[in-house]
């Protein structure tokens, strides 16, 4: 099947691309966070974000409103997360943690650490998106609603969801802490 | 220790610090297209087709059938008169109607039968034209066939440009189903396609990046009303996002009729 290069004209916007790249650049951690967070390894990480940056210059002459460039900027990361996922399980390959990870440090920090991140990668894709922008990025619920494309109550009961099948001994308000 | 501070700890461990990572980002979206491919580390994957499951099967069906619903109680289509930026024309409902009455000549698939993706046509002086390099059609409407992919719970949306031949002008009415379900596939006027309306049915929402997406069973565009191309040569173009529902298998064929014409293309994504 052949490669098909995007067209000339996807690329045409008044931004100037120096312009869009100071504006981006502080959004590229917080995105390479959030990657490292979804994907679980930081070389997919550094991809997902380059291709996510690609897709934000093609689009971002169509984004209307700019301060609400980070959330879209993420939702853009969150979704190259999602199709990097989708192609390493359809090839069979494997960058991320495995799932029966034997771990033989005897550090018990090392060992709940890993037991964590497998709990995260055992959510659904938009479970896992809002505990990691709530907890590892510390965004605002309405901001979250956003990148994942729903209501703030939806992204509400999502995120009380998600943390109670992370931690259902604890009580939500403490969870949430 | 909280559950933030736990989270933060375990993700902490897979993240190590990428200080070099916004100037590669910088470099790479600054660069052609050309340069860009020593940037990534892995080829991009556009033709992969994931696997599904039976309860994806089960919510595709389902998502059919609410449509048929919607398209059966559709409204009618009085006049259109559409946005200025894509469409000065009004719509003439009489020939928008004769498109639609041509039969779509879409089979579906035999069971194990490949996806027959084409034809296609490569473009020698796709630069000078404004074009991709490799076309999907026969003409006077060309596909890129793909583009952009974006997932959602409702299923799978490709971002995709056509190209219109300059000795073509009028009307143009775009229809596509999944070759081996029937399933219709759905075009989009939202942001990501320009601000043209697609078609007066609507047979669904969705939302996709932080954007309603309006799901259209068919694409209408007169050709006349399009942007004048940024440069003199290039041809006349439009961006659509298309989407086939959960469950589809991605071998997606499209007719394009128009006065004097019907053309049919097959992408697989």
């Amino acid at each position: 099947m052949q490669h098909v290069a995007d067209s000339p004209l996807s690329t045409a916007h008044p931004w100037s691309g120096q312009a869009f790249t100071d504006l981006l650049a502080p959004l590229v951690e917080p995105g390479y966070r959030l990657a490292c967070a979804m994907l679980h390894d930081p070389h997919a990480a550094e991809d997902a974000v380059q291709e996510a940056s690609l897709i934000a210059w093609r689009k971002v002459g169509r984004l209307h409103d700019h301060s609400r460039l980070r959330g879209w900027f993420l939702g853009i990361v969150a979704n190259e997360c999602r199709n990097s996922r989708r192609r390493r399980w359809v090839t069979s390959v494997s960058h991320g943690l495995p799932a029966g990870l034997s771990v033989v440090s005897g550090e018990e920090r090392v060992v709940r650490n890993t037991d964590l991140r497998r709990a995260l990668s055992q959510l659904a894709h938009d479970d896992r998106l809002v505990v990691v922008l709530y907890f590892h990025l510390d965004m605002p619920l309405e901001e979250i609603a956003a990148v994942v494309g729903s209501s703030v109550g939806a992204a509400r009961a999502r995120l009380y969801r998600a943390v109670n099948r992370l931690r259902p001994d604890l009580a939500i308000q403490e969870a949430l802490q | 220790m909280s559950l933030r501070s736990d989270i933060h700890a375990a993700i902490d461990e897979v993240a190590p610090p990428a200080p070099l990572l916004a100037r590669q980002v910088e470099a790479f979206v600054l660069a052609d297209e050309n340069e860009r491919s020593r940037f990534s580390r892995r080829g991009r994957i556009h033709w992969t087709r994931p696997l599904r499951g039976a309860v994806a099967v089960l919510a595709a069906v389902l998502v059919v059938a609410v449509m048929a619903g919607l398209v059966m109680g559709g409204r009618l289509w009085r006049e259109w008169t559409v946005a200025p930026a894509n469409h000065p024309h009004t719509i003439d409902v009489g020939d928008l109607e004769r498109l639609r009455a041509k039969p779509l000549a879409l089979s579906t698939l035999q069971p194990g039968a490949d996806c027959p993706a084409g034809p296609t046509h490569a473009v020698a002086n796709f630069h000078a034209l404004g074009l991709s390099p490799v076309l999907f059609g026969d003409g006077p409407i060309y596909s890129a066939g793909n583009g952009e992919r974006y997932v959602t719970q409702w299923g799978t949306y490709i971002e995709t440009d056509y190209w219109v031949d300059p000795s073509f002008a009028g009307l143009v009415l775009i229809r596509a189903r999944d070759l081996r379900t029937g399933q219709p596939v759905v075009f989009s006027n939202s942001t990501f396609s320009g601000e043209a309306n697609v078609s007066d049915q609507l047979v669904g929402n969705d939302f996709l990046l932080d954007q309603t997406v309006q799901q259209h069973p068919e694409f209408v565009v007169d050709t006349r009303g399009l942007r004048p191309p940024q440069a003199v040569a290039y041809w006349r173009s439009w961006g659509t996002l298309q989407g086939y529902p959960a469950g589809g298998s991605g071998c997606i064929g499209f007719q394009v009729d128009g006065a004097g014409f019907s053309e049919v293309f097959v992408v697989s994504y």
